[in-house]
């Protein structure tokens, strides 16, 4: 059905915003793209009465310095809707007012939902919703979304408002403002109308993207007059006289609808606020959350789940199921090796993951919508700014040392986008747990006893992190324009159920549809490559060792010279591990003829020894498959999650050198200063590769980070 | 001089200039009701002595030390 109402949902990051998107729409939502820019963009429907929404990103204001901001603001100028839907928190009244001081500028239909009404009594406040409206000249109505109050009568006032004449334009600047912007709005184009007193108000404060479009002579000799003027007149700069004008047109309107008393809620958030952000408690606290997510998510409830859904359902009850089919129906064993190991095995893939994430996004839901996580940014920005991270960042890396899927798909949680990006290509360099089998083979055949593997392997990993962090943080393309570091800290609250079930529903959504499918064709395809091969019999079914993933291990296995391993098992069982690391070691032993074993097993590192002539080598090997891609589940995860074909392709380019490097490190540095490895070529490589990361290490930066720049990019 | 970064937890001031003109930076905290005149409390400052925690038109605002510092106060 065609909707016949378009509506805009506008408000701060904290409004409730999205809390009354999903009361409205419920599961009739669609998540697509901004053009141009990594934003989600999420349109919603509510069928019964043909209403359609598009959730505008979170926001305090429309200056264009942040993508969120231009998208919002080009889609409220030019956007085809008939209604904005302005948000309002009602216990942060001054806040959110100043957003919609800014829309009122705009000659458009406006409402104005007053959210989180049933909390206003704990916050001491008394809201005059009728004397709202009128100092704001626009239909105020008081809602809670959280509860589901108010909605149907929202809805009437929305559809009203839509039918009704467009309202006059609320003047909301002071005398000699107005004035000034009328001069300037009579220079722009007829085809501004409605937007006339925004843009004009904007170009007075040097909006860098209307500077560019509108620049003719006349509007910019009038705008250095106007603004000269005004900045003798009044003694200020123009941007501050605009910002403060809409300030005190919010005083105003306060003053007017408003009456406060004590508030209750806000010395609860700072009584907790007391102990989690104290100075000696917060990192403890923080410690104690990131091991109860861990414990639940990693080392109990969403393990299990995952771990039955793979061995049982999966494993056995789907793949008996099959196979008694197949049987009865007397298929042909590739027919049946597609069903069962191609197929079963490809969904298990997809699906093997979901119960993990369930535990671990429900849990971080709770995190995020509690306002706990706005407290992780504040207490470790200290830290992690200097690798272009943010303390967010640091639960998906705790993660991914179970699980690198849940991890990268938890990175949601991180709002800037640059800082989201490394944390993406980063996140995997931590050992998963599937990762630790090829650990504990190595270290049992070549350093029985020795307890310094493990933690030098992890202390590898966070090397990883820092370095790459630096290097890329430097970089151009992760210098996107980004709101700085001023962030607002939200009251605590009890998020509802319903929001949290709801986040973890999207994102799982999300996971399986568009990861899914990249994750479902690649082990069909490597299933085939590892099962067929053409023979003297044609092209039938065969063992590993002869199938066509042999032939293209064999292949490109002088790639791994320079590494200190070179034979084809070796690259077919990098190969295999690209569909699960677990594979490595048992693809190992099945192309070292010894068939299923432990990965300590004695017969599988006697025969490790044979194929590694030093620990150097053996270490090299290690090395690259825990920092090379990490497995094709977690690769999708990463490609759903960058949301960009060229930064999916430079990830995987970047750990797959960054793991060749380090591997060729360790094999000729490394193994000639112990002594097993002579001095040669591969020495100078490997020593010109450390200089190299050094000088990417230290090297200036590109452009200053300073927000000092204005960014002139326009999105 | 003094800027919103040399408050002691708990100090109160009231906002008189912003440096940094016509900044993505400035233009925020402009948006964010830093504007002169405005009272600012600095709550406490994060348990690894950067950033600070402000609380300024009923609610509570992060901003880093480097970035207080364009924030003149008397």
């Amino acid at each position: 059905m065609k909707a016949h109402l378009q509506l805009a949902l506008l408000g701060n990051q904290n409004s409730g915003k999205t809390t009354l998107f999903n009361a409205l729409t419920g599961a009739n939502q669609y998540v697509g793209n901004w053009p141009g820019v990594t934003l989600d963009k999420v349109v919603g429907s509510i069928p019964s009465r043909g209403i359609s929404i598009v959730d505008l990103p979170g926001l305090y204001s429309l200056s264009p310095y942040s993508p969120e901001e231009v998208v919002s603001r080009n889609y409220l100028l030019d956007g085809n809707y008939d209604v904005v839907v302005n948000v309002i928190d009602a216990t942060h009244l001054e806040r959110g007012l100043a957003l919609t001081a800014q829309l009122l500028t705009l000659r458009r239909r406006i409402v104005v939902a007053l959210n989180m009404m049933d909390l206003t009594a704990a916050a001491g406040l008394s809201i005059d919703v009728a004397k709202l409206e009128e100092a704001l000249g626009v239909p105020v109505v008081a809602i809670s979304a959280a509860q589901g109050k108010g909605l149907d009568e929202l809805l009437v006032t929305v559809e009203n408002s839509a039918h009704a004449p467009l309202p006059e334009l609320h003047n909301i600047y002071p005398v000699a403002l107005s004035q000034a912007i009328a001069t300037i709005g009579a220079l722009l184009p007829q085809s501004t109308a409605a937007a006339r007193d925004f843009i004009a108000a904007s170009l007075l404060e040097r909006d860098p993207i209307y500077s560019a479009q509108y620049h003719d002579e006349a509007l910019q000799v009038a705008l250095v007059r106007q603004r000269a003027a005004l900045e003798s007149d009044l003694n200020d700069d123009v941007e501050s006289l605009l910002a403060s004008a809409r300030f005190d047109f919010v005083q105003r309107t306060l003053d007017a609808a408003v009456t406060r008393k004590a508030s209750r809620t806000a010395a609860m958030s700072q009584r907790i606020d007391r102990i989690v952000t104290n100075k000696y408690l917060a990192l403890p606290i923080f410690a104690l959350i990131v091991y109860v997510v861990y414990y639940l998510a990693v080392s109990t409830i969403g393990t299990w789940g995952t771990d039955y859904a793979n061995d049982v359902l999966f494993g056995e009850y789907a793949v008996n199921a099959a196979s008694s089919l197949l049987e009865s129906a007397q298929a042909p064993e590739w027919l049946s090796g597609l069903i069962i190991d191609g197929i079963i095995g490809g969904v298990g893939a997809v699906l093997g993951f979901v119960p993990q994430m369930i535990v671990l996004f429900l849990l971080l839901a709770f995190l995020e919508q509690s306002g706990y996580m706005m407290r992780v940014a504040f207490v470790l920005d200290r830290i992690f700014r200097h690798f272009g991270l943010s303390g967010r960042c640091f639960i998906p890396m705790v993660i991914a040392s179970g699980c690198g899927v849940p991890a990268l798909m938890a990175s949601r949680s991180i709002d800037n986008i640059n800082e989201r990006r490394i944390t993406l290509i980063t996140t995997t360099f931590v050992p998963c747990s599937a990762k630790l089998p090829i650990l504990a083979m190595i270290a049992a055949a070549f350093f029985p006893g020795s307890t310094l593997v493990a933690p030098g392997v992890y202390l590898l990993a966070i090397v990883s992190i820092v370095v790459t962090g630096i290097i890329l943080k430097k970089e151009q393309a992760f210098k996107e324009d980004v709101s700085p570091f001023v962030l607002e800290l939200p009251d605590y609250h009890m998020p509802t159920l319903r929001n949290i079930l709801h986040s973890v529903y999207m994102r799982c959504r999300a996971f399986i549809i568009k990861a899914g499918t990249i994750i479902f064709s690649t082990v069909v395809a490597v299933w085939f490559l590892s099962s067929f091969n053409f023979t003297s019999e044609g092209f039938v079914m065969t063992e590993v060792g002869d199938s066509m993933l042999a032939a293209i291990g064999s292949a490109i296995a002088f790639i791994f010279i320079p590494l200190g391993f070179a034979s084809w098992q070796c690259a077919v069982a990098i190969f295999t591990g690209l569909l699960a690391k677990e594979n490595v070691v048992g693809t190992l032993a099945v192309l070292l003829g010894l068939g299923e074993v432990a990965e300590d097993d004695a017969s599988l590192g006697a025969a490790l020894h044979g194929e590694f002539s030093t620990t150097a080598a053996a270490l090299a090997f290690l090395t690259f498959n825990l920092f090379s891609t990490p497995c094709i589940a977690a690769l999708g995860a990463m490609k759903r999650q960058l949301a960009s074909g060229r930064m999916f392709a430079f990830a995987i380019v970047y750990m797959t050198v960054w793991a060749y490097s380090l591997a060729l490190i360790i094999y000729h540095v490394g193994g000639f200063v112990v002594g097993q490895v002579p001095f040669g070529p591969g020495t100078v490589v490997g020593l010109v590769l450390l200089a190299l990361i050094g000088w990417l290490l230290f090297r200036p930066e590109r452009r200053k980070v300073s927000m000092l720049k204005i960014p002139s990019k326009t999105v | 001089m003094k800027t919103l970064d040399k408050l002691q937890p708990g100090e109160e001031a009231a906002i008189t200039a912003i440096h940094g003109q016509h900044t993505a930076l400035r233009r925020r905290l402009l948006d964010m009701g830093l504007t002169r005149g405005t009272v600012v409390r600095l709550v406490r400052t994060a348990p690894l002595g950067d950033p600070i925690e402000l609380r300024l038109r009923d609610y509570a605002l992060t901003i880093r030390k480097s970035d207080a510092h364009l924030v003149e106060v008397a």
